[in-house]
């Protein structure tokens, strides 16, 4: 199947989400994650990624409700942010959908912040719509003190 | 924007060696540091910083917290010192409220003065490669970096000049408000207490220990009597510091693959290695005080020095 278009499908909160699967490094199963003091409210903390220190985005508490438990399961989507990498920690991971174009539809009027920050738009896929997440969104809203360079 | 990473101010907030070379993510330099665990987390402050740990005696540490005019103290041989705990800044949570565990209480300088931190358990004094935090996190407030540990566990490096920010200065208001004024000090000096058998402790200066290397009896090689290690800077001869103390004592570790403490000094260039059971503490004593002893938490310790023992020692080695 030669789909030009691919995105990355996981859960967390009851919702489908995606990103495009060229930010997507690799998927990790069950990683500890250390937090920092004073971080900004998304940040989980950090995990430790064959050696290398990696930030790690709880999308739970992006999206505003209360944080992953850290005692159940979940899973690390591990994202290129520039030369450094960004973890998100998600409740599941599902397919990869793809498909022939990447025309996205609006979110539904009902969906309000912070799902509007992030979210770049909607596709349809059977009876599920995969929330399709804006990466760059992501990280100015999870970290938005730093400098994005 | 970012406005805290990379300015003068940034810059200035970090008083030790240099970790972080600010815009060079590559630098990566090994720290004498002590780690400790508080909720859970592992956290490291730079043996710079450091003067002591206090362990609570028979009174618990929540008990000798004195509050006034809403900061927290703690009377240390005379002296009030302003004291806090990662819960009570990152939460507000009262000062050594955990009842799950006795804190101990890690006593750092800063150029701002001395103060206190409650904290749960200390894990050990190593050598650890801190890195800066990710690029997205740096200006953070009170973490500068983390590492990676032997155990694949992160630690949170802290910055300890931050910690101290918002404390009770000492000579600021306290002997304004009643408080009885510190004491003068003696002139100091930093001890590690070392267990250097089951039984013996003792105080070494800190002065002394170029840093705490860590071998298992087994990785030594044995010529004739003497004990080599060889790590990254070449071979270093290794001497039990229970016998080299007292000549009857033949101690050494039950278990050889069990890795053991081991103090490096170095005498006119040329390294010695002390083997010892354990590091247990750092603390500040009196220079002269206490005779042959030092007085730590109302017991006597006996005072050791690896530099008087180093020129004999290295005669035998060579």
């Amino acid at each position: 199947m030669n789909s030009r278009h691919a995105w990355c499908s996981f859960h967390a909160a009851d919702a489908r989400f995606g990103i495009e699967v060229a930010h997507v490094q690799e998927i990790v199963r069950e990683a500890a994650v250390t937090p920092v003091p004073l971080g900004p409210p998304a940040l989980a903390g950090l995990m430790n990624l064959r050696g290398r220190i990696v930030p790690t985005l709880d999308l739970r508490a992006l999206l505003g409700l209360p944080p992953t438990d850290p005692t159940t399961a979940s899973v690390h989507v591990i994202l290129r942010d520039g030369d450094e990498l960004v973890s998100l920690l998600v409740d599941r991971i599902a397919d990869v959908h793809r498909a022939d174009d990447d025309v996205l539809e609006p979110l539904p009027a009902t969906v309000g912040a912070p799902h509007t920050a992030i979210v770049r738009g909607v596709r349809h896929a059977n009876d599920d719509m995969l929330l399709v997440l804006d990466l760059d969104a992501v990280l100015r809203h999870a970290f938005p003190q730093t400098n994005p360079r | 924007m970012s406005h805290a990473h990379g300015t003068p101010a940034a810059a200035r907030r970090r008083t030790y060696p240099p970790v972080l070379a600010e815009d060079d993510r590559a630098l990566v330099v090994t720290h004498a540091v002590l780690s400790f665990e508080d909720r859970g987390v592992r956290y490291v402050v730079p043996q710079a910083h450091l003067e002591e740990v206090v362990r609570p005696n028979a009174q618990p540490l929540h008990e000798r917290i004195e509050h006034l005019q809403g900061h927290d103290l703690f009377r240390l041989r005379g002296e009030m010192l302003p004291v806090t705990s990662l819960a009570h800044r990152m939460h507000g949570e009262p000062v050594a409220a955990n009842p799950t565990v006795e804190p101990r209480l890690l006593i750092l300088r800063t150029e701002q003065g001395r103060f206190g931190l409650v904290v749960d358990a200390i894990l050990d004094h190593e050598e650890l490669a801190i890195e800066p935090l990710p690029r997205r996190l740096q200006g953070l407030p009170l973490a500068f970096g983390a590492a990676v540990r032997a155990d694949g566990r992160i630690a949170i490096a802290l910055e300890v000049t931050a910690l101290a920010q918002g404390l009770a200065r000492r000579d600021a208001h306290l002997t304004a408000t009643g408080a009885p004024p510190h004491v003068a000090e003696a002139p100091q000096v930093g001890m590690m207490l070392v267990r250097i058998r089951p039984g013996r402790l003792a105080a070494i200066p800190v002065d002394e220990v170029a840093h705490i290397a860590r071998f298992a009896s087994r990785a030594l090689e044995r010529r004739g009597d003497l004990e080599l290690a060889r790590d990254a800077h070449g071979v270093l001869p290794v001497f039990t510091l229970a016998q080299v103390t007292a000549p009857d004592d033949d101690w050494r570790p039950e278990d050889p693959d069990r890795a053991h403490p081991v103090l490096v000094h170095v005498h006119e260039g040329r390294r010695i290695g002390y083997r010892v059971e354990a590091v247990e503490d750092i603390v500040r004593v009196p220079r002269d005080g206490h005779g042959d002893g030092v007085l730590v938490g109302g017991a006597i310790h006996e005072r050791r020095s690896l530099a008087t023992l180093a020129p004999r020692l290295l005669r035998e080695a060579a």
